[in-house]
């Protein structure tokens, strides 16, 4: 095996099952997942000489992910509203009007996040997906892939400071989305007014 | 207390928590947190809710080992052909 190989089976290969995940995001689909991660391992196969080694080589893959989804969907569809909303939403200050990073309602009535503990892994991970995209993309990246703001900031194509406003309403978003579930399942009550 | 302001302190708490601060401002953050009764709460729930991400996160889906396979072929389908 040759050394190229070799280091790029070591060092990108042990994310396959972060960038399939990545990838199922972006599509939607298990049969366009595999091939986008098939064609995504390809190029960064190809290109790995512009792989900086001891970087990030999980963020470096995203990176190609979704550029590559994203140049396979330009081709179908003319309009990329993602990239649309990142432009308005600039690089502006990340606590628009100083709102409170959590959705209060659920912290007051649910004080020590009693909620979090008993609820399961794929209800969270469903109220994750029903997100607006922008949203759940940074939250998925920072708390369940463990990317820095940079990072995602490179990953996404955004400035920092979106990132920071993103992971912000994104994860207040998931809070009222889980607590609004709780209240439906019967795992916690509303807080009387 | 310390010079932060109860607004700035929940402004930074996730970049607090995600260990976006550097030195000085994370341990200005941490020590209004730490003696403010309003904001504490609020360090509390958040970091229950990012436990609970983080326990998610362990236990997320796996690419299915066809693919795996698919994958580990054309690497090396691609390195016979470049010669490397």
């Amino acid at each position: 095996m040759t050394d190229r190989l070799r280091s790029f089976e070591e060092e990108a290969l042990p994310h396959l099952d972060a960038v399939y995940r990545f990838a199922l995001r972006l599509t939607g689909s298990s049969v366009d997942a595999e091939d986008l991660v098939q064609e995504t391992f390809l190029r960064a196969y190809r290109s790995w000489d512009q792989y900086t080694p001891g970087t990030s080589a999980k963020s470096w893959l995203f990176t190609i992910c979704r550029n590559t989804f994203l140049r396979q969907r330009e081709r179908e569809r003319r309009r990329d509203e993602v990239v649309e909303r990142a432009a308005r939403e600039g690089d502006g200050p990340s606590v628009p009007g100083g709102e409170l990073p959590l959705f209060m309602p659920a912290a007051q009535s649910d004080p020590e996040g009693e909620l979090f503990r008993d609820m399961i892994d794929e209800s969270i991970l469903n109220a994750i997906e029903r997100l607006p995209a922008d949203f759940r993309d940074a939250v998925v990246l920072s708390d369940l892939e463990g990317l820095s703001y940079a990072e995602i900031a490179a990953v996404l194509d955004i400035p920092v400071g979106t990132v920071k406003s993103r992971l912000f309403r994104g994860r207040r978003l998931l809070q009222q989305e889980l607590y609004s579930y709780a209240i439906e399942e019967g795992y916690i009550r509303p807080r009387q007014p | 207390m310390s010079d932060v302001t109860c607004r700035e302190a929940l402004a930074r708490l996730y970049e607090y928590l995600d260990g976006e601060l550097s030195g000085a401002s994370a341990e200005e953050i941490r020590a209004h947190f730490e003696l403010c009764q309003c904001c504490y709460p609020h360090l509390r729930y958040a970091t229950a809710f990012q436990e609970m991400l983080a326990r998610v996160a362990n236990g997320q889906r796996c690419a299915p080992p066809e693919l795996r396979k698919k994958v580990a072929e054309l690497l090396r389908a691609e390195a016979a052909r470049s010669g490397g």
